[in-house]
């Protein structure tokens, strides 16, 4: 049978066989090359796979000026992958003029010699702003009359950005009184976070920018399999191409919406809310999962680390807009069968009051201005828009002038 | 890493072609396959090289000491010492800790408070049931005579590596590739027959086989599951493996083809069996021969008695099952196929149905492999004994899995082109191959076809999209 096939091989036509080579190896070929390019042209895969300097000053600077026209549309748009259906929710984002500082953070440059008593580390939710006016660093800035450092990092993770901050040679010498570090509740679980006081650990026994002048250098952590496996198909742009067909033909043939959106059952503000389905998932952990007590000895722990260099923190905890707008779950997601526990942030809060950790919780507030029917989340987004930033920042600045952060020494 | 994955098919393939045809002398792309073999494994894990490594070297070295020994006996002491380093290995890496929880567990039932043996929670090797068989062949075969040591140390060093089969088979005895080892033919044809291959080997897992997956973990995890339920499920099941296992073969050949290998057949429709005897020469046949050979024919076989021929062919099955994972589902599904192999020889037809029609002949041998598969995909023995209630109807109806069938319409038509396939359609290796324009065209589509649904489901991109 072996070698029957493999004779039959030899003798088939070289004109058919060369014109599978060429044929199926161009297609390869084309999808390939284009996927290495694109992932460097328009995903600049590159600021992942190398470690973003602490120090780069000169022609290196990633200084950033970018004008943004006006867009349409938010992350769950962009996930629901059906254009005619995305319009219907689509919000629109103004023009405006995108700003990076000497570092590569969303400051207004100059910030070199600059100091900043106050400072805000978290993921996307920290970084995101129409403007560079509407983000929270600047909204905490108008509430407080100080000087904000925004040292957010998206798409990266809760742990990254206040690991690099906290190993950033910059804030090392000249350390703020407060930083604020922002975590969004589907991100806090007690195992997620037990990862931090490793590294924190980890920095004390190696400071991340001890021996690098400037330039980057490579992140070899990035490159390890399980990094490389889990970047490569996510940097795909077949991959997101095939998202798209596919969203495209559950819709259109299955009348299936994809696994990662669904339609909020009631508007919010006259306004038709698109909701993400992970962060519903995420409500329905239980405490086992979650283990609240120890997110509190994470942040306990962080407390203490931060206080030995003079550095105040503050947790702001970040709902969800599905915990925010929970009474307006579709129904399918919150079954008798499945019931949504309680959102862990109460339990959180309480632990860190507790332990006299300063600690912000969103939820109340964010609850309270929703039940006004006012939407704090961009309705086609998983983000907060500039309602929630600006009542966000007004918190964080009554619990700072509350425990006196700033003034006491 | 696993064929089917973008690191797979987008920078590990690449570079290897490109630095093997790149290569002029077989000594250099040897060694290149060599180094690039150990790659593609120590992506799971670094540390399993290092195993692989020196199951290498025991073979190696015992293959020569066999075969310069000067008597008899010194021959058989180095085979003994192969064979047994070979399987504490194995036996160690993959079976301590089975075997640690059935000690504890029998000196529970003895009355003992605390375990005897502390579990290792050992990391199971990936591939390490396959290129130990592989290897330990190598070391048989010199002490049988069949074959001579390798040439050297690359070229022995390359046969148990070669990544295309290293990790799922097909198990590839050295005498099948020593020769290959020395010259190989690289031709148009054969370079097109391994990508007709790959692409629908690739198309048999990621399509059909991944395509059927959902129903299997829906039904294998509930407590209950009723009749519909557990109908649906051992058919995916029986559809998935078959088309994940095989495809996964085929991907395997292709590649070999590709780098000028020719690896032989290692499933041949075996849905479409008379007997489970018939099973077991279409199923996993690289195993079932490895069986026959190195541990039923040395048992005595059938030449010692009819009776010591079912208690061989018992052995046979059962070890052949805990081959297949550290689990008792995986002994009692060997046992269950020793039992019923038993039964055929012992009726002397060639089916038990030998009077009926041959589909009625096909249609008992495939509910009695569905009856092997309960146990298979199991992972307790309580999970075996409610599937079996709830393929007898025990469990009732269970009319609402039809809701969680009409949700997932992809699934329910995937499993009726994979049974369709699988009783019908002639395999891969049956099918006639017309190299042409419009095979050609096939075959990219399939292949971009096959890419999309790659992506799919194993990323998100939006994270990195939108930053």
């Amino acid at each position: 049978m072996t070698s029957h096939l493999y004779n039959d091989a030899e003798s088939g036509s070289r004109g058919g066989s060369l014109a599978i080579v060429l044929l199926v190896g161009l297609v390869w070929i084309a999808m390939l090359a284009g996927d290495w390019w694109m992932r460097f042209a328009w995903y600049h895969w590159q600021t992942t796979l190398t470690a973003r300097p602490i120090v780069a000053e000169g022609p290196d600077a990633p200084l950033v000026r970018q004008e943004v026209k006006e867009t349409r549309g938010g992350d769950l748009t962009g996930l629901l992958g059906i254009p005619a259906l995305a319009r219907r929710f689509e919000q629109t984002r103004s023009a405006t003029l995108n700003l990076s500082d000497e570092y590569g953070f969303r400051n207004i440059p100059p910030v070199k010699n600059r100091y900043f008593p106050l400072v805000a580390v978290g993921s996307s939710y920290i970084v995101a702003g129409e403007t560079m006016s509407n983000t929270f660093s600047a909204a905490l800035s108008r509430a407080s009359g100080r000087d904000v450092y925004c040292y957010g990092w998206a798409a990266r993770g809760p742990l990254f950005s206040v690991t690099r901050f906290l190993g950033d040679e910059r804030f090392a010498t000249n350390p703020p009184r407060v930083m604020v570090w922002g975590l969004v509740e589907r991100e806090i679980g007690g195992d997620m976070l037990a990862e931090l006081v490793k590294r924190l650990k980890g920095l004390n026994e190696e400071p991340l920018g001890a021996g690098v002048p400037g330039g980057r250098r490579i992140a070899w952590s990035v490159l390890a399999p399980r990094s490389v496996q889990k970047s490569l198909p996510a940097s795909s742009v077949i991959a997101h191409l095939s998202h798209r067909a596919w969203n495209g033909i559950r819709y259109y043939v299955f009348g299936q919406l994809g696994p990662d959106v669904c339609f909020a059952a009631r508007p919010v503000g006259g306004k038709p809310v698109l909701m993400y389905k992970w962060a519903i998932e995420a409500m329905k952990w239980t405490p086992d999962q979650r283990k609240p007590a120890k997110v509190v000895e994470t942040l306990k722990f962080l407390d203490s680390f931060c206080k030995a260099r003079g550095i105040k923190l503050v947790v702001m905890l970040i709902p969800d807009k599905e915990q925010v707008y929970r009474d307006r779950l579709p129904p399918e997601m919150d079954t008798p069968e499945s019931p949504i526990p309680d959102s862990t942030l109460n339990a959180v809060e309480a632990g860190l009051r507790r332990e006299g950790v300063p600690v912000v919780n969103l939820l109340g507030p964010f609850r309270e201005r929703a039940r006004e029917d006012v939407l704090l989340y961009w309705a086609d987004d998983t983000h907060w828009n500039s309602e929630g930033i600006e009542l966000a920042a007004r918190c964080v600045w009554k619990e700072i002038e509350e425990k006196r952060l700033l003034d006491s020494p | 890493m696993l064929f089917n994955s973008y690191e797979f098919l987008f920078l590990f393939l690449p570079i290897v072609l490109i630095g093997y045809y790149g290569i002029l002398r077989n000594r250099g792309r040897l060694i290149f396959l060599t180094l690039m073999s150990y790659i593609f494994y120590g992506w799971w894990d670094y540390r399993f090289c290092a195993l692989m490594l020196a199951s290498t070297v025991i073979d190696y070295v015992s293959g020569l000491l066999i075969f310069r020994a000067p008597d008899t006996r010194r021959r058989r002491l180095w085979i003994v010492v192969s064979v047994i380093a070979n399987l504490s290995l194995l036996g160690f890496f993959k079976y301590f800790d089975l075997g640690a929880r059935t000690l504890n567990m029998m000196a529970s039932l003895f009355g003992a408070s605390s375990p005897l043996v502390s579990l290792l929670h050992i990391t199971l090797p990936v591939g390490i049931s396959f290129y130990t068989f592989q290897s330990m062949s190598y070391s048989i075969d010199i002490y049988r005579g069949v074959v001579k040591p390798a040439r050297s140390f690359a070229d022995f060093a390359c046969y148990v590596s070669l990544f295309p089969q290293l990790v799922a088979g097909p198990i590839i005895r050295y005498k099948e590739l020593a020769d290959q080892l020395v010259v190989r033919t690289h031709t148009l044809q054969k370079f097109s027959l391994g990508i007709t291959f790959f692409i629908l080997g690739l198309a048999k897992k990621v399509i059909l086989a991944d395509g059927v997956a959902p129903f299997v973990d829906i039904v294998f995890g509930m407590e209950a599951p009723g009749l519909l339920a557990s109908w649906v499920g051992i058919l995916s099941y029986a559809m998935q493996i078959y088309f994940d296992f095989s495809g996964y073969s085929d991907m395997a050949v292709g590649l070999g083809l590709l780098l000028g290998f020719e690896f032989p057949q290692n499933f041949n429709s075996p849905y479409k069996s008379i007997s489970i005897t018939d099973f077991w020469r279409r199923w996993h046949m690289s195993l079932s021969t490895w069986l026959r050979d190195y541990l039923y024919i040395p048992l005595g076989g059938n030449r010692i008695g009819s009776v010591r021929t079912y208690v061989n062919l018992f052995i046979t099955m059962l070890l052949g099952g805990l081959w297949h994972g550290a689990n008792w589902t995986f002994v009692a599904w060997g046992a269950y196929h020793g039992v019923l192999l038993a039964i055929e020889r012992a009726s002397g037809r060639k089916s038990l149905l030998g009077w009926a029609p041959v589909f009625f002949q096909r249609a008992l041998a495939f509910l009695l492999v569905l009856g092997g598969w309960v146990l298979f995909r199991s992972q307790s023995l309580e999970q075996v004994g409610a599937m079996y209630s709830g393929l007898f109807g025990l469990n009732g109806l269970g009319a609402s899995f039809a809701a969680t069938l009409k949700a997932a319409p992809l699934s329910c038509l995937m499993l009726v082109v994979t049974l369709g396939m699988a009783w019908m359609s002639p395999n891969t290796w049956e099918i006639r191959w017309r190299p042409g324009v419009w095979l050609a065209l096939g075959l990219a589509i399939l292949f971009v076809l096959c890419v999309g649904v790659i992506l799919v489901n194993s990323s998100s991109p939006f994270l990195y999209f939108q930053f």
